[in-house]
């Protein structure tokens, strides 16, 4: 995947970018309230980093305890809608309509429910994550063909065996298509989640630099959420390989 | 002719309709296989070969009709092995990987199955290919990972379901000899379907002709030449004008 992408490239365009503003900046007079330069930016994040450091930690763990949980509801959920249809369908409009509903309508109450503590964002990234991995593991198990089935039948395999040696690895691309969506939007939901009401953590950083008229501060902490979610697709994407190295080698004959 | 006690397979007056179809798809056939011997099934696309098959190995239960596995009416399932008429090797796992599978299903030691795989992977031409993945294999090495698969199940019975049908001509022709081969060595009992005439009459013991859907038996051939056989041979055009006759009289009426 990130083989595809043209690194030198990706990397001259940035650079234009930084000294287009850069200059803009400089030249135009903007005051560094409204809009910093990037090498104050830098300097900042640079000035700065033990204190990102520790609110990075809190998002962090956010996401990840929300990453974790939000995946094992959607596997709980793929694994009811598959082999329990009939509860599946009585619970789809359900988990439909929590979809549609935009979590962060629902932020401010789970502020209230969970306390301003790491719990609610952890809540907004576990509701957020878990959609796009129910629906993908859902797909996953029903893309094993009849045959197959038929075939584990035949060699005396119950539907236990069936799932380990068959549906399980046959969804393990689908839930990783899954959390690659799920990792980045979590991250947004408890930037989200800690607008809300927090005490520590990245979004929380945001809004009291922004208070404080620190906008150089805020960039800075935009700055390391971006590196948080690519260090998060990145490792996604690392286990990816490390789990379906079959589909890499399986291409190059 | 044959001992009542060396027919291993027997099918007697089988009749089955999948559910809500209006015609139905066998309409009492008849089956005997020998132990060790080879028979084949030709029929018109449609006509409910699989079926068969999937009625000899337990995945169908007959409406009417009795499967006999050495002269006892039980549940086939799990006692023959099958190989569906699609590729159904797991894509995950190498060729050797796939060769485990059966041992793995049936809880046999790993250690002996792996030397078993391995020794029949060399015996019969693949030890090359033992850690490639199934993507990275052609058609016809696919196939024959497949059919080795299938000895490996330690059943007596084997049905093949068209194995050899989705390879190009010289492929096809390989893999002929190259299943006689192992058949020969390995001594087992085959149930083969096939559309191509002439692989019926160079491989089987007894070609047996089913009519089109619903099906019934319209006619057996013995084919009593020593193996190898020259498909050019005139005893072998012979045979196969015979079985392409029979079919001709079954689609008449
Ligand atoms: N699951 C099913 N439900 C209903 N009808 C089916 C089902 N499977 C097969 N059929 C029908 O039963 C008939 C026999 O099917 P079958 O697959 O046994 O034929 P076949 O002889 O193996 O055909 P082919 O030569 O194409 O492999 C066909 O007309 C098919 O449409
Ligand atoms: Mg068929």
């Amino acid at each position: 995947m990130t083989k595809g992408w043209n690194l030198r490239g990706s990397a001259i365009s940035l650079a234009l970018l930084a000294l287009l503003w850069e200059v803009g900046v400089r030249v135009g007079g903007v005051p560094p309230y409204i809009l910093p330069a990037p090498s104050r930016i830098f300097n900042t994040f640079l000035a700065e980093l033990p204190l990102l450091f520790s609110h990075a930690g809190t998002t962090m763990a956010e996401v990840v305890l929300g990453l974790f949980l939000g995946s094992a509801g959607g596997m709980g959920v793929a694994l009811t809608l598959f082999y329990l249809p009939s509860v599946g369908r009585a619970l789809y409009p359900l988990i439909l309509g929590l979809q549609v509903t935009p979590v962060f309508a629902i932020a401010p109450l789970l502020v209230l429910w969970l306390g301003y503590g790491i719990w609610p964002k952890v809540a907004v990234a576990a509701l957020i994550s878990f959609f796009p991995i129910a629906v993908n593991v859902t797909d996953g198990l029903r893309s094993v063909g009849e045959e197959m089935v038929d075939l584990l039948r035949t060699l005396g395999a119950r539907e236990g065996k069936t799932f380990r040696l068959v549906r399980l690895p046959a969804s393990l691309p689908f839930l990783f298509s899954g959390l690659k969506v799920a990792s980045t939007l979590s991250l947004v939901g408890a930037t989200i989640g800690e607008w809300i009401g927090a005490q520590h953590g990245l979004g929380y950083l945001m809004l009291h630099a922004n208070a404080l008229l620190r906008v150089d501060l805020v960039f800075a902490a935009i700055l390391t959420l971006t590196l948080l979610g690519l260090a998060l697709f990145g490792g996604v994407a690392l286990l990816e390989r490390r789990f379906l190295r079959w589909r890499k080698e399986g291409k190059n004959s | 002719m044959l001992e009542k006690t060396k027919t291993v397979l027997s099918l007697q007056r089988i009749h089955f309709s999948y559910r809500g179809g209006a015609i139905p798809v066998l309409a009492g056939v008849d089956l005997e296989v020998a132990r060790g011997g080879w028979v084949t099934l030709v029929g018109p696309s449609g006509c409910g070969k699989t079926t068969l098959l999937k009625v000899a190995c337990g995945l169908l239960r007959p409406a009417r009709g009795r499967v006999l596995l050495a002269g006892e009416p039980v549940d086939p399932r799990g006692k023959v092995a099958y190989m569906p008429q699609h590729d159904t090797l797991l894509p995950w796992r190498t060729a050797l990987g796939n060769l485990l599978l059966p041992a793995e299903v049936e809880g046999r030691p790993r250690k002996l199955a792996r030397r078993e795989a391995l020794s029949l992977l060399s015996r019969f031409g693949l030890d090359a290919f033992a850690n490639s993945y199934p993507g990275q294999l052609s058609g016809g090495m696919r196939q024959r990972v497949a059919l080795i698969r299938t000895f490996l199940t330690e059943r007596e019975v084997l049905l093949l379901d068209e194995p050899l049908s989705a390879l190009d001509a010289l492929t096809r022709a390989e893999l002929r000899d190259w299943l006689r081969g192992i058949w020969e060595e390995l001594g087992r009992t085959v149930v083969l379907v096939t559309h191509d005439v002439e692989e019926a009459v160079v491989l089987s013991d007894e070609v047996c002709v089913l009519s089109s859907r619903p099906a019934r038996v319209l006619g057996r051939l013995a084919i009593p030449l020593p193996r190898p056989r020259d498909p050019t041979s005139s005893e072998t055009s012979r045979l196969r004008g015979e079985v392409l006759a029979c079919l001709r009289g079954g689609s008449h009426d």
